[in-house]
């Protein structure tokens, strides 16, 4: 069986692993860098970055006037990873002795690929061409405005910054900026940031960016943008009015849209352009699949990853589906975010008698040592008792949606979770205390009132 | 609150199969999201929701047959800038409240186990791997099992059938020996049109051999220009373009038999259905008025076509609405087949691959390309006789190919 996969980031090359696993000829054709998007341009360099300015924040509090930071040394390390990342990747395809090629791909007539200049032929398809950052009508990016990856690119932090678009990677930049001490204005068109998920994160994380100085506009939009060489001059339309400002780069992370290319000609795509998958990720085109973010959202690799597997294993004839309980989402904002699984709000609709308990980080040991704000919430089914999410914001939040995807996944209760013992002193201990608070037994909590 | 019904598409459509919903009941919509994946004849159809609204009851499952005119699902309208955006949840499948682990749920769908009718045992009434197994050697018991004595029978006393349930229970009953697929969607479409051919038209065959020696040359030589125009040319545009012709002087074979009136409905337009190989089965394109329409007409025409076919877009008029249909069998491999008609048509016309063998020409043995000809006909509509001098005609096309440059 010859499998071909377009796209060497999360997607691909993870359909190309698993492919050859399952003893497919695979051939994996790549344009640019092999790990893609997430490993060489957003995910990775993000958070290696984020790392690098938590360090250096918290350090200025045990430090008696800061030094500057060193971004070359930052930008250094992060180039160091993200190296090590793709050249494993580069490694892991070698030994499933996936064939690489490096060129553009199109269709070719009949069930191939046109690549470098050869035609491969293929049994089965795997697109997993990715997504591009999509402009703002009035913001096309150029000169001053800069999309996310090229944000991350910057030789030095800006003094000022104009970010639009208040979702995860908009936040995230926020952060990064924020903490070498650049002037940070954060605009959203929603009521609040992080809109995709539940409403009292969104509301914690914009307040600690606020304490940390960012100017934060929700329910606004910018009017205009004057690019003026230096600078940049924008007016903002925000609930309270218009208000004019200055900047030195505008960056705009709005969102994303699906890069399925001269692909898109082989199978039917969806008004946004992503190609249109059943549960096996198969494309109207039979022999076709898709994974990742050309499949739809939500835009993750992790996403991708999982994607990738069943996209590779239907092609191989395996009875794999896509069906996941709980997609896990986490924005490494200060505090971090994770969000797992369906809201409150959601399970009702869903027919659950849903029900949540909610802890504050400020009753645990280790919420207290890592210090800021937030909470760990569940939300679960009042008859069954079955955990259907898990809400968290505070630092370090992001390593417990690991354990959170398991308890949905495995349909635990609260009162099995609050049996499990947890180490201590971690920020795992709150998923413990939130459902002995569901279960009416929380030690750290004591009951108000008589 | 709308009734969404299920739109008459044209052409005489009467029924259409659904094939998959894109909502779920509770969902909100805006006007013009995809709603519902209808199969029509050999066509899917997307059908957009009518107006922004929540999807308030759902009235035809998965797997349905709806006919014209039947409610497929209620809406109850809002104005559009109350409809809440689309939680990310709602991607969740609709098996969530089942509660069963990851390995579970694989396993179910390895087996073709409909979780929602497995017992769990894990905690909390979670299905574990053990619950999925069980379940699929009691499904395969059942199977194997006589059936149920109708309720009318004498049932015989208890004493002498009590043994026999636990012997069968004791045996080592090995999991899923055979598989059951539902037939749906196109292989539905097929396997109920060729069974309603089968057994409502009295089959004939015709055989004839073609020399395509001078065809193989001439499409040769008009290869390059066509490709230069874009269009990839094989030799199945000439064999429809004579076809069509020999149609216009044979129009019996152009028509269906209306077996209620006792009529021959014979078809003045000519339009081409060709059998495509699709992933999901069988589709038949039809090329419209090929016989007023030039060889690279034709070709384009059907290149475009197959290929829509192909990737599942072709649209419900690209698959229907043919009056003789042409079958490649030679595409993939093999001389000759007996094809069965596309109903209502009166005949099918089946190609084997040309293949270049000894022949006799002027007295002499010569090497020929060679192309079989099966001809399928409706022997209610005409006799042997008329489909030989249609095929004859057809030959004489292909074989002196020139003679076609007069029709185009």
């Amino acid at each position: 069986m010859k499998v071909a996969v377009v796209g060497g980031g999360p997607a691909g090359y993870v359909a190309a692993i698993r492919a050859a696993q399952l003893g497919a000829k695979v051939t994996l054709i790549e344009e640019g860098e092999l790990g893609g998007e997430c490993t060489n341009w957003a995910c990775i360099p993000s958070k290696t970055l984020l790392r690098a300015v938590e360090v250096y924040k918290e350090a200025a509090e045990y430090l008696q006037g800061l030094p500057k930071i060193d971004w070359k040394a930052v930008q250094g390390r992060r180039w160091a990873v993200v190296k090590r990342l793709r050249e494993g990747i580069e490694k892991l395809l070698s030994m499933n002795e996936v064939e690489v090629v490096k060129a553009r791909a199109q269709p070719a007539p009949g069930r191939a690929v046109k690549a470098g200049g050869k035609v491969i032929e293929a049994e089965a398809l795997i697109l997993a061409t990715g997504s591009v950052p999509a402009p703002l009508p009035n913001l096309p990016f150029g000169g001053k405005v800069l999309d996310t990856k090229s944000a991350l690119l910057l030789e030095e932090p800006p003094n000022s910054v104009l970010i639009v678009g208040g979702g995860a990677a908009g936040v995230e930049l926020a952060t990064l900026f924020a903490k070498v001490g650049s002037k940070v204005v954060l605009v959203e068109v929603m009521d609040r940031l992080l809109p995709a998920l539940d409403a009292d994160i969104g509301m914690t994380v914009e307040r600690e960016l606020r304490a940390m100085g960012v100017e934060v506009y929700t329910s606004s939009t910018v009017l205009s943008v004057d690019d003026r060489g230096r600078a940049v001059s924008a007016r903002l339309k925000t609930a309270k009015g218009e208000i004019a400002l200055e900047a030195d780069y505008v960056v705009a992370a709005a969102g994303r849209r699906p890069n399925p290319g001269p692909f898109a000609d082989l199978v039917k795509t969806d008004e946004r352009g992503h190609v249109v998958v059943d549960g096996q990720m198969r494309a109207s085109a039979g022999w076709v699949y898709a994974a990742g973010d050309v499949a739809g959202p939500p835009y993750f690799a992790h996403k991708a990853y999982a994607q990738a597997k069943i996209a590779a294993e239907a092609a191989l004839g395996r009875k794999a589906y896509y069906e996941p309980l709980a997609v896990p989402a986490v924005v490494f904002s200060d505090p971090e975010v994770a969000s797992v699984g369906m809201t409150e709000d959601e399970a009702r609709r869903a027919g659950y008698d849903a029900k949540s308990a909610r802890v504050p980080l400020s009753i645990s040991g280790m919420g207290l040592i890592t210090g800021g704000a937030g909470f760990v919430k569940l939300v679960y089914d009042g008859n069954s008792g079955r955990i259907l999410g898990v809400h968290a914001v505070g630092r370090r939040v992001s390593e417990i949606a690991g354990e959170a995807a398991l308890l949905v996944e495995f349909g635990a209760t609260v009162e099995d979770l609050a049996l499990v013992m947890h180490p201590h002193p971690t920020i795992s201990e709150l998923l413990v205390e939130a459902a002995e608070l569901a279960v009416g037994k929380p030690t750290h909590i004591a009951k108000r009132g008589p | 609150m709308i009734e969404f019904k299920f739109p008459d598409l044209g052409e005489g459509l009467v029924e259409g199969e659904i094939v998959k919903w894109h909502v779920k009941e509770g969902d909100f919509v805006k006007e013009g999201d995809p709603l519902v994946d209808v199969m029509t004849e050999k066509a899917n159809v997307t059908l957009p929701a009518p107006a922004t609204g929540k999807v308030v009851k759902i009235l035809a499952k998965e797997g349905e047959i709806v006919k014209v005119g039947q409610v497929l699902c209620v809406i109850e309208e809002v104005a559009a800038q109350e409809a809440p955006p689309k939680a990310p949840a709602a991607e969740a499948p609709t098996s969530q409240k089942v509660a069963a682990m990851p390995a579970a749920r694989r396993l179910a769908r390895e087996l073709g186990i409909d979780l929602s009718k497995v017992k769990g045992t894990g905690p909390g009434g979670v299905i574990t791997v053990e619950d999925v197994r069980r379940a699929a050697e009691e499904l395969a018991r059942q199977e194997k099992a006589p059936p149920a004595p109708p309720p009318a029978a004498v049932q015989p006393p208890p004493a002498i059938a009590q043994p026999q349930a636990p012997a069968a229970a004791q045996l080592p009953q090995p999991v899923a020996e055979e598989e059951r697929i539902p037939v749906r969607g196109i292989r539905r479409a097929v396997a109920e049109k060729m069974a309603k051919s089968a057994s409502a038209i009295p089959h004939a065959y015709h055989f004839e051999e073609v020399d395509v020696t001078e065809l193989v040359s001439l499409r040769e030589r008009l290869r390059q220009e066509a490709e230069r125009l874009g269009v990839k040319l094989t030799y199945l545009p000439f064999v429809a373009k004579a076809v069509a012709v020999a149609l216009r002087e044979f129009p019996m074979l152009n028509s269906s038999f209306d077996e209620e009136r006792g009529e021959i409905v014979v078809k003045r337009r000519i339009h081409l259905g060709f059998a495509v190989d699709t992933e999901q089965g069988l589709m038949v394109v039809v090329v419209r008025d090929a016989d007023k329409k030039s060889v690279l007409e034709i070709a384009r025409e059907l290149n475009a076509l197959a290929e829509r076919a192909r990737a599942g877009k072709a649209s419900v008029d690209e698959v229907r609405g043919s009056t003789f249909t042409i079958t490649n069998i030679g595409a993939i491999g093999g001389v000759g087949g007996l094809p069965i008609i596309n109903y209502p048509e009166a005949a099918i016309m089946a190609l084997g691959k040309i293949r270049k063998i000894p022949r006799v020409v002027n007295g002499a043995v010569v090497p020929r390309d060679v192309m079989n000809v099966v001809v399928g006909f409706d022997h209610r509509v005409v006799d042997g006789a008329y489909v030989a001098r249609f095929t004859n005609r057809v030959k004489e096309l292909l074989e002196d190919v020139g003679k076609l440059l007069l029709y185009i």
